[in-house]
C-alpha cells in the first residue's frame, strides 16, 4: 500500500492517474469513493461526523454535508461528469457502544446523512459495506476500476 | 472552530503535558498493583495536530490493537484511552491469566476492558481530583480492531468544533515481559483553553 494515497479524517483526494485512493482504519466514520471511468477520475473523502451545522471549518472533508459536495467539485474540476460517476461507500461501525458526543450510534448518523447529500446531489449509491462492529479499510483502483474493502478479520472483497 | 494558531500556545501544550504527567502516574499505580509488576512510563509527549493526521502519531491506522476509551464531561470535556498492540494485549492477558487467550472470545475482551478501565479509569479521576471533582467519566468501551478504527471513537467525540487537536501520549512498558502501550488523552480543545484561561496561565 505503499503507492497509495491515504485519506486521513477529514480529507478530501482526488486523482486523475492510475492510482489508489484508500482510508485506512474506518471505525464509525464513513468513507465516499467516487470514480467517473470515462474520464478516469477518482477520489475520497473521509468523513468523521454527520452535519457541520453551519460552522466554518478548514478540513470540509470531515462533516457528511460539506465534504460530499467539495468532493463531487474537485472530480468536476478535474473533468468528471455527474451523470457518469459511480459512488461506493464505506464504514460506519458502532465499534465500542459509546455514546459519542450525545449523537448515539455516530457510524449511522454518518451512513444516514451521506446517502441524504448523495441524493440531494443526483448522485446515485452504487455499492455499499456498512454498518457492523468491525472496523475498514477502503480502497479506490482507478486503473482496475474497483472498490474493496478489508478487515481484520474478514479479508478482502470488492463491493 | 479552533483554529491552529489558537492553540499553538507553548502554556497550553505545558499544561497539558502536566496535567497527563499526573493521569498516568495515578494510572500505572494501580495497574502496578493489579499485575504484580513494575511498571514503567515516559514523560508524555504532547501534539498539536490536524485531525486527520491524528492516528499517525501512534502508528499505522490499520494495525490491530487493543483499546479501552473513557469519555469525560464536567469542566473538561473530552477522552483518554489506553492502547495496546497485538503482541502486547496477548502478553497483558498471559500476565493476568496465566494463559494466552483468542482475541475475539469473549472473556478476553471483559478481561481487557478490566485493565483498560483501572488505567484510564485512574487517569480520569486524577484530572477530577486535580479541578476539584468538576470532572465526571463516563462507561468504558473496549474493542479489538484496526488502529484507525479505535480512534474514530475518541475524534468523534473530540473534533466536533476543532480541525486541530491537542494530544497528549504517554508509553507506558512492563519490560520484563515485553508489554508496551500508549495512554492517549485528548481534551476538546475549547473547554481546555477555557480551563486554562481560568486558572490564569
Amino acid at each position: 500500500m505503499n503507492d497509495m494515497l491515504n485519506v486521513g479524517i477529514g480529507e478530501i483526494a482526488v486523482l486523475d492517474k492510475p492510482g489508489k485512493i484508500g482510508a485506512i482504519g474506518l471505525g464509525s466514520c464513513v468513507a465516499v469513493a467516487m470514480f467517473d471511468p470515462v474520464a478516469k477520475v477518482g477520489g475520497m473523502v473521509h468523513v468523521l461526523l454527520p452535519d457541520s451545522r453551519g460552522q466554518k471549518t478548514e478540513l470540509p472533508g470531515k462533516f457528511a454535508d460539506t465534504g460530499i459536495p467539495e468532493l463531487l467539485r474537485l472530480m468536476e474540476e478535474k473533468g468528471a461528469r455527474r451523470d457518469r460517476i459511480i459512488v461506493k461507500i464505506a464504514g460506519g461501525a458502532s465499534l465500542m457502544n459509546v455514546n459519542v458526543g450525545n449523537f448515539g450510534d455516530i457510524g449511522k448518523r454518518n451512513v444516514e446523512a451521506v446517502r441524504e447529500q448523495l441524493s440531494a446531489l443526483n448522485l446515485r449509491l452504487q455499492g455499499e459495506d456498512i454498518g457492523g462492529n468491525e472496523g475498514r479499510t477502503f480502497i479506490l483502483d482507478l486503473a482496475a476500476g474497483t472498490f474493496s474493502v478489508k478487515t481484520t478479520r474478514g479479508g478482502l472483497h470488492q463491493i | 472552530m479552533m483554529s491552529k494558531d489558537d492553540l499553538s500556545n507553548p502554556v497550553i501544550l505545558d499544561a497539558l503535558k502536566e496535567l497527563a504527567n499526573i493521569g498516568t502516574g495515578h494510572a500505572v499505580t494501580a495497574l502496578s498493583s493489579m499485575i504484580g509488576k513494575f511498571v514503567g512510563i515516559t514523560v508524555p509527549e504532547v501534539y498539536l495536530e490536524s485531525l486527520g493526521k491524528v492516528a499517525t502519531i501512534l502508528g499505522d491506522p490499520g494495525e490491530e490493537v487493543s483499546a479501552v476509551y473513557v469519555g469525560y464531561r464536567g469542566e473538561l470535556d473530552g477522552g483518554a484511552m489506553v492502547i495496546f498492540d497485538s503482541s502486547s494485549t496477548h502478553g497483558l492477558l498471559q500476565a493476568l491469566m496465566g494463559a494466552d487467550m483468542d482475541l475475539s472470545d469473549p472473556m478476553a475482551l471483559s478481561m481487557l476492558q478490566e485493565i483498560g478501565n483501572i488505567l484510564v479509569g485512574s487517569f480520569v479521576s486524577a484530572l477530577a481530583t486535580f479541578f476539584g471533582n468538576t470532572i465526571l467519566a463516563e462507561p468504558p468501551g473496549v474493542a479489538v480492531d484496526m488502529l484507525g478504527a479505535v480512534l474514530n471513537v475518541l475524534l468523534a467525540e473530540v473534533g466536533q468544533h476543532a480541525d486541530y487537536l491537542i494530544i497528549a501520549k504517554t508509553t507506558i512498558a512492563i519490560e520484563d515481559v515485553n508489554i508496551r502501550g500508549w495512554i492517549v488523552d485528548i481534551p476538546t480543545p475549547e473547554s481546555f483553553k477555557r480551563i486554562i484561561e481560568k486558572l490564569g496561565l
